[in-house]
């Protein structure tokens, strides 16, 4: 019979659960159970296949090389148990309707780690752009990419005490412009590049992210995106779920448990003090510390109660925007590569790990706002706006080695897995009916796009394909609904870092409660399924009980 | 920092020299290649489906330094449950159906409901529906069994009765326990067995196939229809004759298939959890570049990608014998007539066409009306009404044909286990026998508009028993064709669903041959543990089992665990060498 008391009892077997958990079990030596209401654990990490051998993911997607920076170092063992990434080596770009490309190369050692072809590749539409990059890239490798690992590795601070990006904008040296903290994207981008393909490029990027393009104080998150995350894009060898197996191995064999198909229906608290919590079968687990890995408004409304906190809080998390980021997001099995005619100017768009194209490729940054208005308004975005992304067979770089684990495996099989994204409403902007009918119409508008750009595209060279809606996500987990938002909460400037959720939560502690803490996607710094969330969360602990802090010397 | 640049190329180092020291390291030491360098373990097992997952299980419990390798990223090999399609629908995309809850050592040894394994026994295991509305059913009694056959005949009913219970015995008394210990040939096996009351019959069983079978002892067409069937849907040739001993195992088995609670992956993941409790470890996905032998010993497993494992006590592959011998130990560590014997194996007649419903209702079969018993069966087979009718679909396959004139099986689990699909909503498959090689072109197996055209081929055949199966029940569905199978497992060549055809020539002693099928292999250290092995596939959890204790055998590592009670008793009869 399972033992019915753990150290730290977790509700969600989620990738922020998973991250924190490597750390309780092996530096913490604490007993972990992990309670999941899926039928198995990673949440956001999770791939199926479109067709058999081809690994789509389902939502989390487009990784950086630095997302488990900290795994990495603290977890050899990580690397062992499946825990790779690749990369390829046109990071993302844009193609035009006149079939034009600009391409944004990757900072790896064997592309372009100085940035002089992606500024070479701007200076065929701008000089100046291309120079302005380049001083971008300066400040972002010396100053913001230090700043942000640190703000993101770091647990949120009181809002008032300046964290590592408060402390970057104090900096002369910094090249921000603190006018840029005001602006949208579009804004942004407009200002500091004079070459329209630039300009539609960055915009559409950046929606990418989870970040609107007309939305105000949004637009550094998109330039800091460009700069350090762009550069950086890799993906997971095998599917992001090959992380969540490694992370698992690893709290495995450091004694945490894990149940699936357990749902969590509510935290036990006594005396201002979390003792354990109660499974939606009845069953009482007891623990020292409750661990959360949901969303907010489940947290506070169903699993402890507004009326146990401080009223604010309850407030403030029942008027948290969370029903922006919903995409159409399908994985497509397909058994030849896809031939771009742009690939004669820009052979390696090809390859590349993204090609935007639609709205975009006309030039119009008003076709953002458009987009932006009928969908706040709930209406079906009447112009295509897409990305492609391709994992398949790349000749890439002799630095990245690994097997093409994303597709067949004999490569002498077609291997060309894509992943494709529009933004569109909320689940509950359609009724089930209507999402079925969406599904299939959306293939043919893929297709249909993706051919004009690639004419070799066409049913006969698809296998299968995953189709993932927003009424898809919401389904897939409680804490994308019910909009079905992969962010769980938007990247809004008031839900972003130290203010993420809200500021009372952020600090990973719920005021009030001892002994319960919290993570989330919902969490510090932002939407992101990397190592920073759980990683802050285990931070907080360890300094609340006094456990192993392998990050001594380090600083983060 | 050091532990993170320790293997840096000189050339990043050039690359990042002016970047500030913290950051640099973080972005690059996940892509960039390095030298992954060696691991040491005691035992390197090559697979991570459910016979590598229970040979790890063992062997780490041995309390000796286990590893496991899997090309994918889900291990459990054909044991998956996936949400292929929309959320909350759980697919049993391959394994099934259990057909040996009743006996495999695993469910007894090993801790495996602690890690939350639950099964479902249904009562009525299979039900056949026919055209006009009358259906025939087995169930897990004998006599509610001979009731339903009763219907159409009552001569088939005593005939089935009194080969069922000689089944009973053979299996209890033999087959069961022959599975789970080491095989030996079978001029030295059958005289053991010359005093049991049904040895005779056994002997007769042997030559005869199972198209023979049901022809001698049936009359009824549509018992005849539903008896081949069961004797023929884990890939018994019913024309062949030599393996004849099937036919009271898979007699007896269709009285018995259970399913696992949540999904066929549980029993891979409770495999997985009890493995990692005694410290095994896993290495997946990482493919597999060779298997090291020097001095015609196996010493390690080079990963493509990833560290070499040294295996300082051997390396077991749960592998097909072409990828093992020919791709990664290779030809020159080989005998000339190993290898040509090696290059003829047999992959299988026929394989299956996969069709994974996502259903908003449960289907209301007609004949349901005249027997609610079909409701609540586990196997609906549905396309046959005679033999006749089934063996002209194998004419079908042999031709590469796959159209109209077949049938297949199909499964409800949520009837049994509704945490499968969403409340309320049900979750189907259909599987259906299917040429690898297309008549069409092979091409086709990886359209999708081929593929949902074959889809809805075989849920409207469905239909024809289930009228409320539509287009708008049927939510979503999707597709594993047979080129999606061996896509997706490289073992199940030519979409094989057990490593390799179950004809009399790689059989028993010969299972995968008799180098190999005591679960060694002519190299030293080298064992075999796959489903081309002794006892061989369909999730028997024998293959895996075995290759431990070969493993511990030959190692001189002690058996911590016994034999079966039912093997003891066999065992005490003089049955085994």
């Amino acid at each position: 019979m399972a033992d019915n008391h753990y150290d730290v009892a977790f509700v969600g077997g989620g990738n922020k659960a998973l991250v924190a958990s490597m750390y309780l079990t092996k530096y913490g030596g604490l007993k972990v159970g992990l309670f999941e209401a899926r039928h198995e654990l990673g949440t956001g990490w999770s791939t199926e296949e479109p067709a058999g051998g081809f690994m789509g993911n389902t939502c989390s997607n487009n990784h950086m090389a630095w997302y488990q920076g900290v795994l990495y170092r603290d977890f050899p063992e990580f690397a062992d148990y499946g825990a790779r990434y690749a990369y390829t080596s046109g990071v993302v770009g844009t193609v035009f309707e006149d079939q034009s490309c600009i391409l944004q190369y990757a900072a790896f050692p064997d592309v372009d780690p100085d940035q002089t072809r992606t500024a070479e590749m701007f200076a065929q539409y701008s000089e100046k752009d291309a120079e302005t990059w380049l001083k971008l890239w300066d400040k972002a490798r010396n100053y913001w990419l230090p700043a942000m690992l640190e703000w993101m590795h770091n647990p949120a601070k009181p809002t008032r005490e300046p964290d590592a990006m408060d402390r970057l904008f104090m900096n002369p040296e910094c090249g921000v412009d603190l006018h840029w903290l005001m602006m949208n994207p579009v804004q942004l981008f407009t200002s500091l590049f004079e070459e329209p393909r630039i300009q539609m490029y960055a915009h559409r990027v950046t929606q990418s992210w989870g970040i609107a393009a007309d939305e105000p104080g949004a637009g550094w998150p998109a330039l800091l995106a460009q700069l350090t995350w762009v550069p950086f894009a890799a993906y997971a060898v095998g599917g992001t779920h090959a992380l969540t197996h490694a992370a698992f191995r690893v709290i495995a064999e450091n004694g945490g448990e894990a149940k699936t198909s357990s749902k969590v229906d509510k935290i036990l608290i006594e005396n201002g003090k979390a003792r354990g919590i109660r499974l939606a079968d009845g069953t009482e687990i007891s623990a020292d510390i409750v661990v959360t890995d949901v969303d907010p408004y489940q947290l506070i409304f169903e699993l402890v109660g507004p009326e146990k906190l401080d009223p604010v809080i309850g407030r403030k998390v029942s008027t948290i925007s969370r029903d922006w980021i919903t995409i159409m997001w399908f994985s497509w099995a397909f058994t030849e590569r896809p031939k771009f005619i742009c690939e004669e100017t820009v052979p390696d768009a090809g390859f590349a790990a993204g090609l935007n194209f639609g709205a975009t490729s006309k030039f119009e940054r008003e076709a953002f706002y458009r987009e932006s208005a009928q969908r706040r308004a709930r209406i079906w975005p009447t112009e295509m706006n897409a990305l492609y992304m391709y994992q398949g067979y790349s000749p890439t770089t002799e630095n990245c080695q690994y097997d093409q684990c994303v597709g067949p495996a004999d490569p002498a099989e077609a291997n060309f897995k894509v992943l494709t994204e529009q933004f569109v409403l909320p689940n509950f902007a359609l009724s089930e009916e209507e999402w079925k009918v969406r599904e299939r119409q959306h293939t043919e508008e893929m297709l249909s796009i993706i051919s004009y750009y690639a004419p070799n595209v066409c049913w006969d060279i698809v296998s299968g394909y995953v189709p993932v809606t927003p009424h898809y996500t919401a389904g897939l987990a409680r804490n994308y609904a019910p909009a079905g938002n992969w962010a769980v909460i938007d990247n809004t400037a008031m839900q972003v870092g130290k203010f993420r959720p809200i500021p009372e939560l952020a600090g990973n502690r719920v005021p009030g409660i001892k002994g319960l803490y919290c993570t989330g996607t919902a969490w510090h710094p932002f939407a992101i399924a990397n190592s920073a969330q759980g990683y802050n969360c285990y931070k907080v602990i360890a300094e609340d009980l006094n456990l192993k802090k392998p990050w001594e010397g380090y600083a983060y | 920092m050091e532990r993170f640049t320790k293997n840096w190329p000189e050339d990043s180092e050039k690359a990042y020299k002016d970047w500030p020291e913290e950051s640099k390291h973080w972005f690059t030491f996940p892509v960039l290649k390095k030298d992954w360098g060696k691991r040491e373990f005691d035992i390197v097992i090559v697979g991570g489906g459910p016979n590598g997952l229970t040979a790890g299980a063992y062997l780490a419990r041995s309390g000796i330094r286990v590893a496991i390798v899997d090309r994918r990223t889900e291990l459990g090999g054909g044991c998956a449950t996936e949400e292929l399609r929309q959320p909350g629908f759980r697919h049993n995309s391959h394994a099934i159906y259990m057909p040996m809850v009743d006996y495999a050592p695993i469910y007894k040894d090993l801790d495996l409901e602690r890690h939350q394994l639950e099964h479902v026994f249904p009562e009525v295991q299979f039900a056949m529906s026919f055209i006009d509305g009358s259906s025939l059913c087995i169930y897990n009694e004998l006599e509610r069994t001979c009731k339903s056959i009763e219907q159409f005949s009552k001569k088939d009913a005593d005939a089935y009765r009194d080969f069922y219970k000689m089944a009973q015995v053979m299996m209890d008394e033999f087959i069961a326990p022959s599975t789970y210990v080491q095989p030996e040939p079978a001029f030295d096996q059958l005289p053991r067995l010359a005093k049991e009351s049904w040895h005779k019959e056994m002997n007769q069983l042997q030559g005869m196939s199972p198209k023979q079978f049901v022809d001698d002892l049936f009359e009824s067409d549509r018992v005849k229809a539903l008896m081949l069937y069961i004797l023929c849907m884990w890939g018994m040739d019913p024309s062949q004759g030599g393996v004849g001993y099937l036919i009271p195992l898979y007699i007896n088995r269709a009285s018995n298939y259970q399913i696992v609670v949540h999904g066929t992956h549980v029993l891979a993941a409770s495999l997985t959890r009890d493995y990692i409790d005694h410290g095994g470890k896993i290495f997946s996905p990482f493919g597999v570049e060779k298997i090291v032998v020097e001095n015609g010993e196996a010493k390690g497993v080079q990963l493509s990608g990833g560290p070499y494992l040294e295996a300082k006590m051997g390396v077991v592959s749960t592998l097909d014998p072409q990828q093992t011998f020919l791709k990664l130990v290779g030809e020159a560590h080989l005998d000339e007539d190993f290898v040509e014997a090696t290059n003829g194996w047999l992959w299988e007649h026929w394989t299956l066409f996969g069709v994974h419903m996502c259903l908003l209702e449960a289907p209301q079969f007609t004949s349901a009306k005249n027997n609610p018993d079909v409701a609540k069966a586990l196997i609906h087979v549905l396309g046959y009404e005679s033999a006749e009718d089934f063996m002209k679909h194998q004419g079908h396959i042999a031709e590469g044909e796959f159209g109209e004139d077949l049938g297949f099986n199909c499964c409800f689990p949520t009837i049994h286990d509704s945490s499968q699909a969403p409340a309320g909503k049900h979750t189907g498959l259909i599987s259906c026998m299917s040429p690898y090689n297309l008549r069409e072109g092979n091409e086709n197996w990886t359209r999708w508009k081929f593929k949902e055209e074959k889809g809805w081929m075989l849920i409207n055949k469905l239909a024809k028993y289930a009228p409320n199966i539509n287009e708008d029940s049927v939510r979503d569905f999707t597709v594993s064709s047979p080129k999606d199978v061996s896509n997706k497992f490289m073992d199940m060549v030519q979409g094989s669903i057990k490593q390799g055809q179950y004809h009399p020539l790689q059989m028993g002693y010969l299972r995968p041959n008799e180098y190999c099928s005591t679960h060694r292999s002519p190299i030293k250290s080298l064992y075999m543990g796959g489903a081309c092995t002794y006892p061989g596939g369909t999730v028997l959890l024998g293959s895996g089992y075995l290759a431990a204790d070969a493993v511990v055998a030959e190692c001189g590592i002690d058996k911590w665990w016994q034999e079966p009670d039912y093997v003891k008793a066999a065992r005490e009869k003089g049955f085994f060498g």
